[in-house]
């Protein structure tokens, strides 16, 4: 059982190449804290800055105002404690380099000062995690398509077994059962380990599956905090940001609209089956 | 039947370094896409999606069978140049495809390469930042763009060049979803000006709507029909790794609890088929 890491982040603010020509801002002055153990989704519209936040919430990015604390201490220029953290960018397959798949994965924690059986166990169960059977483990990465290269990738992130675990689209080019699979498998592990769990996602049915807190960014500002089913189900917030929302709401909206008659708000699908099945019967 | 503009024939592939073992990426495919076809292409990670996108402009050549471009074989390095006009291909990493300093100098790229002159290229980069909205971005350095907005100036710098036939490997992969749906509405105006269209993608919504689907499991066709077609056989859909959309997912649920309505592949269907 480990335990999860608290973020925070004090006013801080992100400018790309600051007094330059090019000079553009990504983020401005955010407060946030996140408590151990949390599981966050990040939504926004394309450019509204989700990869820059969760850069600063890793400590892996400084901030060009504010600051970031991870339990309560800044996180200095040289980057948060090594071991404490895993993040996974938006193309984790560019970061591979070895000459298997299990050398690949087996990389970050073979470098935490852990015996080989330990190794050998966190390589085996961050595959497995990531739906990748043992014919992988002596393949080479580059013999991989697309999709099974970034399995590769996030699996490498996993097996640190981190405190506070990013993820920047961890779904993309993942099979719709892989992705389903994926975010399962993250519940799972943030339930099982405690650790803190920080993802971007541009689905809202995944991030309705995986987030318990949904922030939501627009234009580099943080918009919304607050529980994710309640954020999720604001239609009118959702597309006030340029965001759609998830087809269960959607269809509630559809449904009372073609009903004319009041259909209790649904979430999830369960729910929508529920909520259909009591129409049909009730003609 | 038109003339296809696309033909595999019987191809197989196999990347070189794969170790003894490794089935092949692709076997004995057959595929004709006719002028003006808009086709979506689907299946599991690992099913022969990608290879066969680049089977399409001669990256790569089938051993054995052939992939003929508007009746021109890939093999022979001759037609290749003509083949790569014919053929535009937006891959699935932006970042591996863009090559200059400037979103506007990337989509003059391709431009400057097939000889445009320079006033024509500086209108067609006007032209296409516009429609595919970069046109704020022209001057930015590609590397401080967000994914989605990458993905945007690929597929400028490709449109700009106006190829016959664009092959789309996962484009809207990092879009949010407002964009994916403005990508798709682009996509669907250039296949209605005339564009031949094969489309990869994973995301469901996007998959109903297209005239022709067709299904790759472990390096072969398993379905090449109409989307409905497809869902209507969920054990078919299950082992080629994906999940139905919604508006299917639900009235099967309802059709497995007794209720009798038709088969529903989008929303508004299945709000007809509740309340008719």
């Amino acid at each position: 059982m480990c335990l999860g890491l608290r973020l925070e982040l004090d006013e801080a603010g992100l400018v790309y190449q600051p007094g330059l020509p090019f000079s553009a801002t990504a983020l401005e002055h955010v407060f946030l804290q996140v408590e151990p153990g949390e599981r966050v989704g990040i939504a926004g519209p394309v450019g509204s800055g989700k990869s820059s936040l969760l850069e600063l919430l890793a400590g892996i990015t400084p901030p060009t105002s504010g600051q970031v604390l991870h339990d309560g201490q800044p996180v200095g220029r040289a980057g948060p404690k090594p071991g404490t953290i895993g993040l996974s960018f938006q193309a984790p397959e560019n970061c591979l380099f070895e000459n298997t798949v299990a050398a690949d994965v087996a990389f970050g924690p073979g470098r935490l000062g852990l015996d080989k059986e330990e190794v050998a166990r966190r390589v085996r169960s961050a595959l497995e995690a990531t739906g990748l059977d043992e014919s992988f483990e002596q393949r080479h990465p580059f013999s991989l398509s697309g999709g099974e290269q970034r399995r590769v990738g996030l699996a490498g992130v996993l097996a640190l077994e981190p405190r506070a675990l990013f993820l920047d689209e961890p779904t993309a080019y993942l099979d719709p059962a892989a992705r389903l699979d994926l975010i399962d498998r993250l519940v799972e592990l943030n339930e099982e380990s405690g650790a803190t769990v920080v993802m971007v996602g541009h689905d809202m049915d995944e991030l309705s599956r995986f987030a318990q807190r949904l922030l939501i960014l627009d234009a580099g500002r943080m918009v919304a905090d607050g529980p994710a089913p309640g954020l999720l189900a604001d239609a009118g917030l959702l597309r006030d940001h340029g965001l759609e929302p998830p087809g269960t709401v959607t269809l509630a909206g559809l449904i009372s609209r073609a009903a004319s008659l009041p259909v209790e708000p649904f979430l999830t699908e369960e729910q929508a089956v529920e909520a259909l099945a009591r129409i049909m019967e009730g003609r | 039947m038109p003339k296809p503009i696309v033909t595999l024939n019987e191809v197989s592939y196999r990347y070189p370094h794969a170790p003894g073992g490794t089935p092949p990426a692709l076997s004995n495919v057959s595929l004709d896409i006719a002028r003006g076809e808009f086709v979506a292409l689907v299946g599991a990670n690992g099913s022969g999606k990608s290879t066969l996108a680049r089977l399409l402009n001669g990256l790569i050549r089938p051993a054995p069978g052939e992939a003929l471009v508007d009746g021109k074989s890939t093999a022979d390095p001759a037609n290749l140049d003509r083949i790569r006009e014919t053929v535009g291909m937006v891959f699935q990493n932006p970042d591996s495809q863009i090559v200059a300093t400037t979103v506007g100098d990337d989509i003059a790229f391709g431009l400057e390469n097939m000889g445009i002159p320079p006033d024509e290229i500086e209108r067609r980069i006007e032209e296409t930042a516009r429609r595919f909205g970069v046109a704020e971005l022209l001057g930015r350095e590609p590397h401080w763009l967000s994914g989605g907005q990458k993905q945007r100036t690929v597929l400028a710098g490709v449109v700009a060049l106006r190829p016959r036939v664009l092959v789309l490997d996962e484009p809207t992969s990092m879009l949010d979803s407002r964009s994916q749906r403005e990508f798709r509405e682009l996509i669907d105006e250039l296949w209605r000006d005339g564009a031949t269209i094969v489309y990869i993608t994973h995301l469901m919504e996007e998959i109903v709507t297209a005239p022709r689907l067709v299904a790759l499991q472990d390096g072969a066709i398993v379905y090449d029909g109409a989307p409905r077609g497809f869902f209507s056989q969920p054990e078919l859909t299950a082992s080629t790794g994906l999940t139905p959309p919604l508006a299917v997912r639900i009235s099967q649920a309802l059709a497995a609890r007794g209720h009798r309505l038709p088969p529903a592949l989008s929303l508004t269907e299945l709000v007809e088929a509740v309340c008719a």
